[in-house]
């Protein structure tokens, strides 16, 4: 079976480079780094395209593939990592329509989850950006099912762990508010 | 904080809609049972909900990118050198470490010989072979098997001044080249000079033969100084001392004796793995494949092996461990070296860690 052409594979490409390349930069927040390992992903695809069918799976096939390469590069990447480097300008809401002017605490948070540990990062992101079942994010990175659990509630243990000032202050000022409320209600 | 750990483990379930209807109500519930409950939730609904905007680039690039991933599609397939260095760095490298490395081992021998000049020794050490042929490593390092029922004398201080060594009965020698210093076997009516080669002496009665593996042998009986010229592949017979008479060796068995009745060779036969080692470096290529690269060193002195399996062991990050074999088709001759490489498909696998060992080899037999 022969492979597809090089205008069918620049078809894939066209469609699908701009989001597998906002995935990887939300995993490596580092843009140069996120487009070289989607090139990497498609150039690996076309030197094995021979007999290879582009189906529907296609998709499914460059956003693992993606989602790998990025984790292997936080992992290999983390003593020269430039987490927190690049201003967050650039958050948009996860529906990509609208954009939203951010609350500190939304800025606070996206610093705390850059600072999760690769794969913790990782199974967080794709749980939350991507909206994947547990089993489809143990099947993407090639995990068990129990690890995402046990990492999920690691990552919620972690960021909490790290934001616990921020979180507590408006659970403060909330508690305030509420029973200034009430009191003045009762005088 | 373990159980704080199993706690926002219930609630990412939760939060990230894995949980079923009855497990919500379970939830809730749970929530519910207790203001500590409440206020976890509380603390991570608020991170879940703060996290929800996925970044962006703020420029399309697709463009340029298609453009720069198309010159590569037409490129021929790179070569991944080592840890990302050229070729060239790695080759100068190698010249560093060889140079100190020799320079390290000759500095003492050098420093040796000029002491042990002063204080020569008359002592002779002699080698006998009763029913077995034993293997003798000499301190210039050439290696001598002795065949059964015969003798090797040899002076203490072998090496530091001359080479010298005589012989009674049947040994083959492998000598260490030295051209500054010749290397001489005598018999009771023969004398063999070499610089650095491979050859068979054998004594009997009053014939001695000299068979030549490799290189090039002076050879000369004792009523006759005239040396004659052996090379690899002849043989030659001086009888009771006169000139040797050369011709060409048929006997391709003139050294199996080294093997019979030899329980160093024995023991290689038994257990390969005990005399090969694998060295290898292991590293994740572009496109995050395991390449393995090594050799297979055999510190066998005689058995050659074949059919060589490694056996590559990896561990996945979910804990399971893969198997992959790994059939080395050159022959491992004693005392050589044999490199050998592989890639595995691990793509999508974080390799963890990674083992190579020998698993089995063959003896190969048709040689003798």
């Amino acid at each position: 079976m022969a492979g597809p052409s090089q205008a069918d594979f620049e078809k894939i490409f066209r469609e699908h480079n701009r989001s597998l390349c906002d995935l990887a930069y939300n995993f490596v927040r580092d843009k140069d780094a996120a487009q070289d390992i989607v090139q990497e992903v498609f150039l690996r695809l076309w030197k094995n395209r021979e007999g290879l069918n582009f189906g529907d799976k296609i998709k499914h096939y460059l956003f693992k593939a993606t989602a790998h390469y990025a984790l292997n590069h936080l992992r290999y990447n983390k003593k020269i990592s430039r987490v927190g480097d690049e201003p967050l300008q650039h958050l948009v809401a996860s529906s990509g329509t609208e954009e939203l002017g951010y609350k500190e605490l939304e800025l606070r948070v996206r610093s705390a989850i850059d600072r999760l540990p690769p794969k913790c990062r990782a199974i967080y992101l794709l749980s939350r950006h991507e909206g994947l079942k547990y089993s489809e994010i143990a099947d993407t990175l090639d995990l068990s099912i129990k690890t995402v659990e046990n990492q999920m509630g690691i990552a919620l243990e972690k960021l909490r762990e790290d934001l616990r000032p921020f979180l507590t202050v408006e659970f403060l000022t909330i508690s305030i508010l509420v029973a200034l409320i009430i009191f003045s209600f009762f005088s | 904080m373990r159980s704080d750990q199993e706690r926002l483990k219930l609630v990412a379930a939760y939060l990230s809609g894995q949980l079923d209807a009855a497990e919500r109500n379970d939830f809730e519930l749970w929530i519910n049972a207790s203001p500590e409950h409440q206020r976890i939730f509380e603390e991570a609904s608020r991170i879940w909900e703060n996290s929800g905007a996925k970044l962006r680039l703020p420029v399309d690039e697709t463009d340029r990118l298609w453009l720069e991933l198309k010159s590569r599609m037409e490129q021929p397939e790179k070569v991944f050198s080592l840890w990302g260095m050229s070729a060239t760095t790695l080759k100068v490298a190698a010249s560093v470490v060889l140079v100190s490395l020799i320079t390290y081992f000759l500095w003492p021998d050098t420093r040796q010989q000029l002491a042990s000049d002063k204080t020569t020794s008359l002592d002779d050490i002699s080698v006998s072979a009763g029913d077995h042929v034993a293997t003798i490593y000499l301190p210039d390092s050439s290696r001598v098997w002795l065949n059964v029922n015969s003798r090797l004398t040899y002076a203490k201080n072998f090496g530091q001044a001359g080479r010298r060594a005589s012989l009674e009965g049947e040994a083959f020698f492998e000598v260490t080249p030295d051209k500054h210093s010749p290397f001489t076997v005598a018999t009771q009516t023969t004398l063999v000079t070499v610089v650095g080669t491979a050859f068979n002496l054998r004594q009997q009665g009053s014939d001695v033969t000299l068979t030549v593996s490799e290189g090039e042998v002076q050879f000369s009986g004792k009523n006759n100084e005239q040396k004659v010229a052996v090379k690899a592949g002849e043989k030659a017979v001086s009888a009771n001392g006169s000139e040797p008479a050369r011709s060409k060796n048929d006997d391709t068995h003139f050294e199996a004796w080294r093997r019979a009745s030899n329980p160093e060779f024995e023991k290689e036969k038994l257990d390969p793995a005990a005399y090969l080692t694998a060295r290898y470096t292991w590293r994740k290529n572009a496109i995050n494949q395991s390449v393995i690269e090594g050799t297979v060193t055999s510190k066998a002195a005689l058995a050659d092996y074949r059919d060589v399996v490694l056996k590559i062991t990896y561990l996945k990050p979910n804990g399971s461990r893969n198997t992959v074999r790994l059939k080395i088709d050159e022959t491992v001759k004693a005392g050589a070296r044999v490199n050998f490489q592989k890639r595995l498909f691990d793509i999508f696998t974080n390799t963890r860690s990674l083992e190579v060992e020998i698993e089995s080899a063959a003896v190969a037999t048709s040689v003798y």
